[in-house]
């Protein structure tokens, strides 16, 4: 989705495996962030297929923070 | 079609609950998409549903939700647990009991004949856990790498002393793998509470899924090599397989019709409650021995049915006869039981 300035609004954090994007939706819900999990797109995937916790741009830096306190290793961010 | 009396629920249970039988319709129909592959709603779908029953198993066994994988049974989290547990050892010795089902010690075997691994069978004392825990600790040597015993005997029903073992192994860092096909679902098995590293579940016994199911409980930190690799749904440029569990041990498609209906079975113990039916149960056995004791010829082999210890299973011969035979004939009269050694 894009902002008004044709911006994308989304941050992409790029997991492990679908169930460490769960885990990390549901957690990230929990605290009040809105997060959905998406397939990688393909230009952000450095390793293949990927799922990614996509979260507002603005909620990036404290999401990371949220998922590593209950241990999901994040492999990449964009933005 | 005649009515026939089913006796065969350590084997596989029946009827299921009606929702585990609508939840392989839902399966089939809501979640048909492939879970972890595809990024389209229905396949996104699926994979939510795919975690919210390995949330659920979390729940029930005491762990971390990555820590749950899906297998196609008991069999194969053992063969999984085991084989994973001793890859790249030397001469990996294990201790296991006199009471194993062929899925702990068919594997074992094959270890010793394929990878030079020993192993050596602790004497199970029924009534007598003190002896039993003795038995299992001469069994340990220095080069001991795997601990792995049934929860509760398929045959008889009758519980091991698994959480005191379970402490001895970690006091001593032994890896300990528990066979959970007869307690799962009916027995507690949290898996801090019962020491163990590992649990293998079946899913179509006591938790009600449907065949072809079944479970591998890992303790956060263990991570069993793999037998197996493939196609995760991540990091797919990789040759190596993926390191993290679940999809470490989760290559290929997953069964999404089973794992709809465990997710039911565990929502069905839930709203019973573990400990009525496993009460319901014991009380089930106790009158059938109560009665088959009164039977001439007949030999019992169960009498346990404590709460919170052994599995609801009855064994019994009549004198003579092998049981297939005795078997057969119950089922022309339309009772379905288990026979065999």
């Amino acid at each position: 989705m894009l902002s008004n300035r044709g911006e994308c609004m989304y941050g992409y954090i790029v997991v492990g495996s679908v169930t460490y994007a769960l885990k990390g939706k549901n957690h990230l819900a929990k605290q009040g962030i809105y997060a959905q999990v998406a397939k990688t797109p393909k230009e952000y995937n450095k390793r293949g297929c990927s799922y990614s916790v996509m979260v507002y741009r603005e909620d990036l830096q404290i999401a990371q923070k949220l998922l590593a306190d209950i241990h999901i290793g994040i492999q990449d961010i964009v933005v | 079609m005649n009515q026939m009396v089913y006796f065969d629920n350590a084997a596989t249970t029946f009827p299921k609950p009606g929702r585990v039988v609508d939840s392989v319709n839902e399966g089939i129909l809501r979640f048909g998409g492939n879970p972890g592959r595809s990024g389209h709603r229905m396949s996104m779908r699926a994979a939510q549903k795919v975690y919210d029953v390995r949330e659920k198993a979390a729940l029930l066994f005491g762990t971390d939700v990555e820590c749950v994988i899906f297998t196609n049974n008991c069999t194969s989290a053992l063969n999984m647990a085991i084989k994973g547990l001793v890859a790249g050892q030397d001469r990996p010795h294990i201790v296991t009991s006199c009471l194993e089902h062929n899925s702990v010690i068919r594997p074992i075997y094959k270890l010793a004949i394929t990878q030079g691994a020993s192993y050596s069978v602790a004497q199970v004392f029924p009534g007598d856990d003190a002896r039993t825990l003795a038995s299992f600790r001469s069994c340990i040597t220095p080069y001991t790498k795997l601990v792995v015993c049934t929860y509760a005997s398929n045959v008889t029903g009758y519980g091991l002393p698994v959480s005191q073992i379970g402490q001895f192994c970690r006091s001593r860092g032994i890896p300990f793998v528990v066979d959970c096909a007869q307690a799962a679902g009916v027995l507690p098995c949290k898996i801090d509470e019962l020491n163990a590293d590992v649990l293998c579940i079946a899913g179509h016994k006591s938790l009600y899924g449907i065949t072809g199911t079944g479970l591998m409980i890992l303790r956060p930190g263990i991570s069993p090599d793999t037998i197996m690799e493939g196609g995760t749904g991540s990091a797919s440029i990789q040759l190596e397989q993926p390191q993290e569990a679940p999809d470490k041990f989760e290559s290929g498609t997953l069964n999404t019709v089973g794992i709809c209906s465990l997710g039911a079975g565990m929502d069905f113990i839930r709203q019973i409650g573990m400990r009525r039916i496993h009460e319901k149960e014991c009380g089930l056995c106790r009158r059938l021995c109560d009665q088959l004791k009164h039977v001439d010829g007949v030999k019992l082999y169960s009498g346990w049915f404590d709460m919170g210890r052994n599995a609801p299973v009855v064994s019994f011969n009549i004198d003579g006869m092998a049981s297939e035979e005795v078997t057969g004939i119950l089922d022309r009269n339309g009772y379905a039981l288990r026979g065999g050694r």
